[in-house]
């Protein structure tokens, strides 16, 4: 059942109603999250299936490899004993690839998990320092089993696989040996090829969550904001918090439609879409007895997750939970709402001084498929190499061109294709990639005609800010990803969190 | 000796359905009415499907196709469309891929609106698909579409299960095995390679003296012995599980599930 809400008429009396109301955001008792986390109502209750984020690269170490990482379970404490934080027995995860740009899934890989408790009357997740997987001091331990679907049937990859334990503190999980005694020692090798991780990481999302959903407010400008601040640097909301990650690392061969790697950019065939999704059995009956709950009936899609941000801010309130319940292939219902962006009609509302939306200083672009041709482009593949002839089939599903090299993402180039890597956001999604403040400057018009142009060093008509000035002052997570697979960072351990207001001195 | 149970003694389990199972996949609703008479044309025939002449040949067509993985075909023999369960065919995919795959069928002779068959699957265990069943009866309801029938897409599904005095044995020869410290001989009893373990004190049996002596054999009921088998293959593991008490010489419980024509080792438990 979803939330009642209040609707907010994009008008001239929104800023009185703004100031008037709590927030922009409503109903629920939901708190807004980024990328994807706590996206929307219903999910935003049930953190063990949400998924938060999806990326994808070709591999910079192996150019005949695909990456695939999908994070789950976003904001989690790295202090979050005595039940740390796992993934649900009860879900089934899935990572689903599209390729043949019909936006429907050719190739799905599922994951199920089971927690073994080996002594039930301890409240303790570990008896001692936890050395290696499967170790005997480590009490609460979780397994996977890995299937991959597609045209041929289904077939097991790997079953009862260990997740490395939680980076639990100092002394159960050092800090010196967790990546390589612990992490590194979980990877696995798939049945057919290919790798695969699953457990905690640290989270490589990086935004100002306090400020942006404060009234859409980004630090770096501050005073121009309907209700100015000082000006101060960007905040990260998810700095120092863990996520739990699946990564895949798959031949190009066993995922591409033509069985290799392609080498033509401008082919439909070269380019892959992937959505990450989690699915719940329909019907849940809780036990009277405090015992588990007892799930049946058919599995239903709960969370889904491809392109970054689009449930976020594009898709409205009373929409969310619908959206996260639909495959991208049925994408079209949506259309109205990415293609005329409200985050592009509040600009003039909570920038105004800036922006304009209507009159000779109008500055923002006018909404709907006949305006936001960026959008369709992005929505098509158009953005990562492929021309309309080639255009894929309309959907929300993060693609990358495998035809394009793979180049290496850094803080330095986390701009991605507004700074001219081709490497980069929108062609997949590396970990560094500032996919805030490439959307940010994208919704604003940075690349359309008429507007940015495709250069973010343009001014935004009539002013003198160039777009790229439009950020949210976050321009890297706090832990940059590993150099080689599974990528995502070492997650932050349990002990070495700060007090508030102090700043760890020991080594996460 | 206990006489042994036979398979006519498997009750029908209407009680799963009324947990909410709403689109489960085991246990055969007898309370639904034979539906020879009731039905009446539905309307339009769904675009892209291939009413047959009777259910018995839509089913015989929708098996044949599914046991050549050919969903898009087998689509066309089910009721689909705007206001259906699964309104595209990747929805029906989806499903089919959440089920046992179809190795051989046998469509049964029958007149009326419902149509039935005996099919075989690859038996096994996995926490995807849930019970494999060697073989299980399928029911599918047939639903007037113009002039012909096509199916509701969910059928009810009864797997044959070996009798429970076979659980009876398994279980002997498990305990047997772990008693002698044989965990190769225990391995080849058992379903799964790490069994679930709800015991509050794990029963070391290794070296420990004296007769192996079972009870009962009973299902498994929703509690603590049962809820990791659940979280990971659903509840229908309340209707083909078993659980066999030990008494001697420890006591303790442990639950079998189908294997084709014989039961395995799957989890152990508490003595209730």
């Amino acid at each position: 059942m979803r939330p009642k809400v209040r609707r907010i008429k994009v008008s001239a009396a929104l800023a009185a109603t703004v100031v008037a109301t709590a927030g922009l955001v409503v109903g629920g008792g939901a708190q807004a999250g980024a990328s994807s986390h706590r996206e929307a109502p219903l999910i935003s209750q049930d953190p063990v299936a949400d998924n938060t984020d999806v990326y994808m690269f070709r591999d910079p170490v192996d150019s005949t490899k695909v990456d695939i990482l999908a994070n789950y379970i976003g904001l989690e404490k790295p202090d979050g004993g005595p039940n740390f934080a796992k993934f649900g027995d009860d879900v089934r995860y899935e990572i689903n690839i599209d390729n043949d740009g019909d936006g429907r899934t050719d190739i799905s890989y599922q994951f199920r998990f089971r927690t073994i408790v080996k002594n039930p009357n301890t409240f303790l997740y570990n008896t001692g320092p936890i050395s290696a997987p499967f170790a005997a001091t480590q009490n609460v331990q979780q397994l996977y089993t890995v299937q991959r679907v597609d045209g041929s049937g289904t077939h097991t990859l790997l079953a009862n696989a260990p997740t490395p334990p939680v980076n639990v503190g100092e002394r159960s999980t050092p800090s010196a040996t967790y990546e390589h005694n612990l992490a590194q020692a979980s990877i696995r090798s798939l049945a057919g090829g290919g790798r695969v991780f699953a457990g905690q990481r640290a989270d490589s999302f990086f935004v100002d969550l306090g400020s942006i959903f404060d009234l859409l407010g980004l630090r770096p400008l501050n005073t121009l904001h309907l209700i100015p601040r000082g000006t101060s640097s960007g905040v990260d909301g998810v700095a120092r918090t863990n996520v739990h990650t699946i990564a895949l690392q798959l031949p190009i061969s066993m995922v591409n439609a033509d069985h290799h790697v392609p080498t033509t950019v401008n082919s439909k065939k070269s380019v892959i879409g992937v959505y990450a999704s989690s699915s719940r059995q329909r019907v849940r009956v809780l036990s009277v007895a405090g015992g588990a709950p007892r799930d049946s009936g058919r599995w239903i899609q709960v969370s889904r997750l491809g392109l970054p941000l689009v449930n976020e801010v594009l898709i409205p309130l009373g929409k969310k939970d619908l959206w996260n319940g639909t495959d991208p292939e049925n994408d079209a219902q949506f259309f109205g709402n990415i293609l005329d962006p409200e985050p592009t009609k509040l600009l003039p509302v909570v920038y105004p001084g800036v922006f304009h939306a209507s009159g000779p200083n109008k500055n923002i672009p006018t909404g709907g498929a006949a305006h936001r041709t960026d959008l369709l482009k992005l929505l098509t593949g158009q953005l990562i190499g492929l021309s309309a002839a080639n255009a894929l089939a309309p959907a929300d599903l993060l693609r990358v061109n495998l035809a394009v090299p793979a180049v290496t993402g850094t803080p330095g180039n986390r701009l991605g294709a507004l700074q001219g890597d081709t490497g980069g956001f929108p062609n997949g999604r590396r970990l560094t990639d500032d996919v805030v403040d490439i959307e940010l400057q994208v919704l604003a018009g940075v690349l359309l005609n008429g507007f940015g142009n495709g250069n973010p060093a343009t001014n935004i008509p009539h002013t003198s800010a160039p777009y790229s000035a439009i950020s949210d002052g976050v321009n890297q997570a706090t832990a940059l990803p590993l150099s080689s697979f599974p990528y995502e960072p070492t997650p932050f351990g349990g002990y070495s969190q700060p007090e508030p207001g102090v700043p760890p001195t020991i080594a996460p | 000796m206990r006489p042994p149970l036979g398979r006519s003694a498997l009750p029908i389990l209407f009680a799963f359905l009324a947990l909410g199972c709403s689109s489960s996949h085991k246990g055969a609703d007898a309370s639904k009415p034979d539906a020879t008479t009731a039905l009446t044309a539905v309307g339009p025939v769904p675009v892209g499907s291939t009413p047959e002449p009777s259910p018995q040949a839509a089913l015989t067509k929708l098996l044949d196709a599914e046991q050549r993985l050919d969903h898009a075909t087998s689509y066309r023999y089910v009721l689909h469309g705007g206001g259906q369960l699964y309104t595209t065919v990747n929805a029906w995919a989806k499903r089919r891929a959440e089920l046992p795959a179809v190795i051989r069928f046998t469509v049964e002779p029958g007149t009326g609106s419902r149509a039935s068959a005996l099919v075989e699957h690859r038996p096994g265990l996995d926490p995807f698909v849930g019970l494999s069943a060697a073989r299980e009866r399928q029911v599918w309801t047939g639903v007037r579409a113009g002039t012909g029938w096509l199916l509701q897409p969910e059928a009810d599904a009864t797997p044959e299960l070996p009798p429970d005095s076979a659980a009876v044995v398994v279980t002997d020869a498990w305990t047997a095995a772990i008693q002698h410290c044989d965990q190769h001989a225990a391995a080849k009893l058992q379903g799964i390679p790490i069994l679930f373990d709800s015991t509050t004190e794990t029963p070391d049996l290794c070296h420990v003296l004296g007769p192996v002596r079972t009870g009962g054999v009973g299902r498994l009921a929703p509690g603590p012995v049962s809820g990791d088998i659940i979280a990971q293959y659903t509840t229908d593991a309340l209707y083909w599980a078993r659980v066999v008490n030990v008494e001697s010489p420890r006591r303790f419980a442990v639950v079998v599930a189908p294997f084709g024509p014989s039961w395995k080792v799957i989890g152990i438990g508490d003595h209730p």
